[in-house]
């Protein structure tokens, strides 16, 4: 379904990813793993449109969205989960919902809210609460609904685990085995190799900008693991 | 009560000017110093209109939609290109300015810097009996009419789509780009809607002392910056009352000192809250300027 091939994207001087080819099928759900500075939110922001890949292609079946800005990328139903969650402090949690569900139409928007309250019932609890008053947790979860909201073929998630309480994460991972389940595909950037895994069908472990493994989910752990036991 | 209202309504256009100037400083996080010019060219272009002899309604909206233009033309055409390049804000800050001094020699040139008569027929300038006094109808009209814009743009931002669609946007471009909004027509919207806004203070200034020159308009724009200082900065809340405020003072400074310390009365005041409340009457956090 999408089609990442040869990307390279730079800052400058600096050179975050250097010539990466990643494919996820539809109804496919894939990690990235990679430590600090490895280039995840690079590869994340590049494919969600806020950043411009300096060489390569990414093509969303026959469509070319490299390039192109970011709510254009939105409309086509490929919609990012950013890192560090990124919550309209200032608006309600419902204002946060209506806007990821801003090109859906009015009355489905109302019905997927119900649908998130049901995934994320917290939420549901919080509706009129201004969204930076939530726990990071709750951040997360909303973070994760707001991009749902606008029914996405293609959902990105950079490091939703990041900073949260293995109880919560568990509930996050929870909810994302479920809409993979529903047919939607995932693509998720994580430094928690085992929870990427733990979640994903198959895995690319990228480091300092390149490819270095990839695979189905359990060669990529043992490989893994071989790398740090020895 | 007569000087009362006259200070209110002077102040609601202060007011005017001041959220104009917060609804693109709100999105953009810059000062636009082409406000006094956008609200002369709206002025001209109700006073063109108006020569021709159509009516006072056709002659504002003409101002209003002139000025909306001016404004949300500038930014597509300027703003858009420095902030796809991430320009330094300052850029745009001297993009302003440079706009503005264009835009007044151009005026200064059209009317080879005249001063010429706005004409008020047609505007409710005749004066009306309220409990007992004589209170100018125009200041009446200018106050009621400032507080239904007003009232209409918070309920703008804060219920419907479009307009959360702005709060969006303003607390962070690159989220609202992520929801599929499209923030350069964010952007361009708020500053039509401010142009209007700084034309519609710009006719009721015109209409009230009934003249008009390119450079009517250039002290109200140091009173534009310190209403919004005074309010808060960023704080559309603090820009009204702010901007009733400072007209209050204005007007009372004028009646009970001297209208020569009009301006320094004002400014006294601004100062005195700073100095008590250095955020401003409704100053909040930076991050939440809508
Ligand atoms: N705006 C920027 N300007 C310059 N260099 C940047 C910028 N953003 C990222 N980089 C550099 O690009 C490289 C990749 O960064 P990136 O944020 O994509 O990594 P990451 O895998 O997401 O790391 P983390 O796990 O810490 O989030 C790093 O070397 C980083 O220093
Ligand atoms: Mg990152």
């Amino acid at each position: 379904m999408i089609k990442i091939e040869d990307l390279v994207v730079r800052y400058g001087a600096v050179v975050a990813l250097r010539g990466i080819s990643i494919e996820v099928e539809a109804g496919e759900a894939v990690s990235v793993i990679g430590p600090n500075g490895a280039g995840k939110t690079s590869l994340m922001r590049c494919l969600a449109g806020l950043i411009k890949p300096s060489a390569g292609s990414i093509m969303l079946d026959a469509q070319r969205i490299g390039g192109k800005a970011a709510h254009i990328v939105s409309r086509q139903g490929v919609v990012l989960v950013p890192e560090g969650r990124a919550i309209l402090a200032p608006l309600s949690v419902k204002q946060n919902l209506q806007m990821g569900g801003y090109n859906q139409p009015k009355a489905e928007v109302k019905a997927s809210i119900d649908d998130m309250i049901a995934l994320f019932p917290v939420l549901g609890r919080r509706l009129d609460s201004a969204g930076g008053l939530l726990s990071g947790g709750e951040q997360q979860m909303l973070a994760i609904a707001r991009g749902l909201m606008a029914k996405p073929r293609l959902l990105m998630l950079d490091e939703p685990s990041m900073g949260l309480a293995p109880k919560v994460v568990d509930n996050i991972l929870d909810a994302l085995r479920l809409v993979a389940g529903l047919g939607t595909s995932i693509l998720l950037a994580e430094q928690n190799a085992s929870l990427a895994l733990d979640i994903t069908e198959r895995a690319y472990v990228l480091v300092n900008g390149e490819i270095v493994a990839s695979g189905a989910a359990a060669e990529v752990g043992e490989d893994l693991l071989e790398r740090y036991l020895s | 009560m007569q000087q009362f209202i006259n200070g209110l309504s002077l102040g609601s256009s202060y007011a005017l000017l001041g959220i104009g100037v917060t609804l693109v400083w709100g999105v953009l996080g810059i000062l636009t110093f082409a406000h006094a010019q956008t609200m002369t060219i709206g002025a001209y272009a109700a006073l063109i209109t108006l020569d021709r002899g159509y009516p006072v309604i056709v002659g504002v909206i003409a101002g209003l939609v002139v000025a909306g233009l001016f404004s949300g033309l500038m930014d597509l055409a300027l703003f858009t290109p420095l902030r796809r390049k991430r320009a330094p804000e300052f850029a745009f800050v001297i993009v302003t300015i440079g706009v503005s001094q264009i835009s007044d020699a151009f005026e200064a040139s059209r009317t080879r810097s005249q001063t010429l008569p706005f004409p008020r027929k047609g505007f409710p300038v005749e004066p009306l009996t309220l409990l007992g006094r004589n209170v100018p109808r125009l200041s009446l009209v200018m106050l009621v009419t400032s507080v239904i814009v007003m009232a209409m743009l918070g309920y703008w931002l804060h219920r419907t789509k479009s307009g959360t669609a702005v709060r969006a946007v303003a607390y962070s471009r690159d989220t609202g780009e992520l929801l599929g909004i499209n923030s350069k027509w964010i952007f361009a919207s708020c500053f039509f809607i401010s142009g209007t806004l700084a034309a519609l203070a710009g006719i009721f200034l015109a209409a009230s002392s009934g003249q008009l020159s390119h450079s009517s308009n250039d002290a109200i724009l140091l009173l534009a910056f310190a209403v919004i200082v005074l309010g808060g900065m960023g704080s559309i809340r603090g820009a009204i009352v702010g901007g009733l405020l400072l007209g209050l003072v204005s007007v009372y400074a004028t009646v009970y000192v001297s209208s020569v310390f009009r301006e320094a009365v004002a400014m006294l005041t601004i100062l005195v809250v700073l100095v008590v409340r250095p955020s401003g009457l409704f100053g909040e956090k930076a991050t939440t300027r809508v």
